[in-house]
């Protein structure tokens, strides 16, 4: 069983509203294991901002508790570095000071020539070097997210919280960051909690991909194990074998499923705590709950259908077939 | 309604300064709550420490400002100047009044600001601060004060242009020394070009003035 270094247990979130309340989203039940790379997917509006404000801390769920690491969440911490969409650097420290200031709010008496080193650290990683001397108003968007990871991962946190950081950014540049992204998390084996839109981006970053359905009362549809192998390449993953069928199986989700899901939800007794685990493409590793909805869903697009092999079926040659460790 | 009131509890029993909240709190104010509200904060033994003890405990301090303002209003059109006799009378002392005075003349668009810049610090930026852990003193002076920094020195700047008017015009009404002083000295001997000059002098000092502390805004000013 994966070790639940993340758990979310059952988090609830609503507002008040004239007339009663609205819920954002109710019981919702997560667990992540440590390290690794979860993107959650889903239309605007469906509560995934509000997910992440829970998990970082800054919002208070109406009930439930988030666990990390065995202790349970109790506002913002420095073990939970959040990276925002609209990056939120201070504009009147330069890149070094921006990063330097984080590394000295996690070790408080390191001195000057130690925080320096840190912080040198992390910007060659993000690969910012000779740019430590300018300010935010001086870098390209791109240059400024970069900064911002630099920080988030200055201060070594137990999980990165990313907030949409490419949605503001021009397509080549997205397309570069996210492989520098990758690259950071395999190498530091980072545990990441991602929001996003692009499902090309979250196939190609992510180890699952949670998909969850539009607002109110929103619910984690579906968790997709990512098929793909662990060496994929931005410029070919798309010629992988696989790919089409995970990708086909999400846009699916988010074109039609995700407003009907509620009827979905009837069919299948849907249990917020064992959310349907789904490998388009290889063999079933989670429950027959997840053949059944593929099987018999009536309502899910005709397109090339995800394999949904027999437990014990012969695999396909090894390299479709990556089992994870 | 009020019968109702009398009814449950006897209102002449709670404290007055709670009496006036409750009196500032009412929804919509009539002539006649103008009218008790002027005699309740007309009585003698108002504990106004108290009283703004109370506002802020119960976070009603707009209601009670809403209620309050016809008052301050009608200050607000007195020429500060006019505070002069006022302050000589009280205070006894011709350049600690004229002080006084300037102080009371130009503190307002400081205030006002600086609340307005600390209030209008970007959330993102808080929270950062909440996200790295940052304790309330080292935000306060890491990121409230230089993302404030530019609307302080704004209100400062206009801070000190009416204080240098109010200057002159003190210096005017005091006499015995300044520039103001001068002008009106001048006057009296009949040299309007002495009056001209000092009149220049008085334009170029407060262009420097105000310059100074444009350049101090601009030096604080950080484009994102």
């Amino acid at each position: 069983m994966t070790d639940k270094f993340i758990s979310i247990e059952g988090i609830s979130k609503r507002f008040p509203a004239p007339g009663g309340s609205t819920t954002v989203f109710e019981e919702l039940w997560l667990s992540m294991a440590r390290g690794e790379f979860v993107c959650i997917i889903g239309h605007s509006g469906c509560g995934k901002t509000t997910v992440l404000n829970i998990l970082a801390g800054l919002e208070p769920p109406s009930d439930g508790t988030v666990i990390v690491d065995n202790q349970s969440i109790e506002g913002p911490s420095l073990d939970r570095a959040v990276i925002f969409q609209s990056h939120a650097l201070l504009p009147w420290l330069t890149v070094m000071g921006n990063v330097a200031y984080a590394v000295a709010s996690k070790w408080r008496f390191m001195r000057k020539d130690d925080l320096h080193r840190q912080a040198q650290k992390f910007i060659d990683l993000v690969g910012l070097t000779g740019a430590e001397h300018k300010r935010p108003a001086e870098l390209s968007g791109g240059m400024k997210q970069r900064v911002g990871i630099a920080r988030a991962l200055s201060i070594e946190p137990k999980i990165m919280l990313m907030d949409e950081p490419f949605s503001a950014l021009d397509a080549l540049t997205r397309g570069t960051l996210q492989d520098e992204v990758r690259r950071i998390c395999l190498e530091t084996g980072q545990t990441v909690f991602m929001i996003t839109h692009d499902v090309d981006e979250a196939i190609y970053l992510a180890d699952r991909v949670v998909l969850m359905t539009n607002g109110p009362n929103a619910v984690l549809a579906e968790i997709v194990e990512n098929p793909l192998p662990k060496e994929r390449q931005r410029n070919d993953v798309h010629r992988h074998p696989l790919y089409y069928g995970v990708r086909n199986h999400i846009v699916d989700f988010l074109v039609s499923r995700s407003r009907n899901f509620a009827e979905e939800m009837k069919d299948t007794n849907y249990d917020p705590r064992h959310v349907p685990v789904v490998r388009p493409g290889a063999p079933q590793v989670a429950s027959s709950r997840a053949a059944t909805l593929d099987a018999t869903d009536p309502g899910r697009a005709r397109g090339p259908r995800p394999v949904v092999a027999a437990e014990g079926a012969t695999p396909a040659p090894s390299a479709l077939a990556q089992h994870r460790a | 309604m009020a019968d109702n009131a009398q009814s449950v509890f006897a209102f002449n029993t709670l404290p007055a300064e709670l009496r006036l909240l409750l009196r500032c709190a009412r929804w919509p104010l009539i002539e006649e709550d103008h009218a008790t509200i002027r005699t309740l904060a007309a009585a003698d033994d108002m504990d106004w420490k108290y009283f703004l003890a109370l506002c802020g405990h119960h976070r009603v301090a707009p209601l009670v400002y809403r209620a309050l303002d016809p008052f301050i209003q009608v200050l607000k059109p007195v020429s500060p100047l006019a505070w002069m006799p006022l302050a000589l009378y009280t205070i006894k002392d011709s350049s600690l009044s004229s002080i006084f005075v300037i102080f009371i003349c130009s503190l307002w668009p400081m205030l006002i600001n600086t609340a307005f810049g600390v209030a209008s610090v970007r959330k993102e930026w808080l929270n950062v601060a909440r996200t790295l852990e940052v304790g309330p003193f080292r935000r306060a002076f890491t990121i409230i004060l230089p993302a404030a920094a530019p609307t302080i020195l704004t209100g400062m700047r206009i801070s000190i242009g009416i204080a240098w008017l109010v200057i002159v015009a003190a210096e005017m009404l005091v006499g015995g020394t300044g520039i103001g002083y001068f002008v009106w000295n001048e006057w009296n001997n009949l040299s309007i070009t002495n009056v001209i000059t000092a009149i220049l002098v008085i334009g170029v000092v407060g262009m420097v003035l105000d310059q100074i502390l444009a350049r101090a805004t601009r030096l604080v000013t950080f484009p994102e």
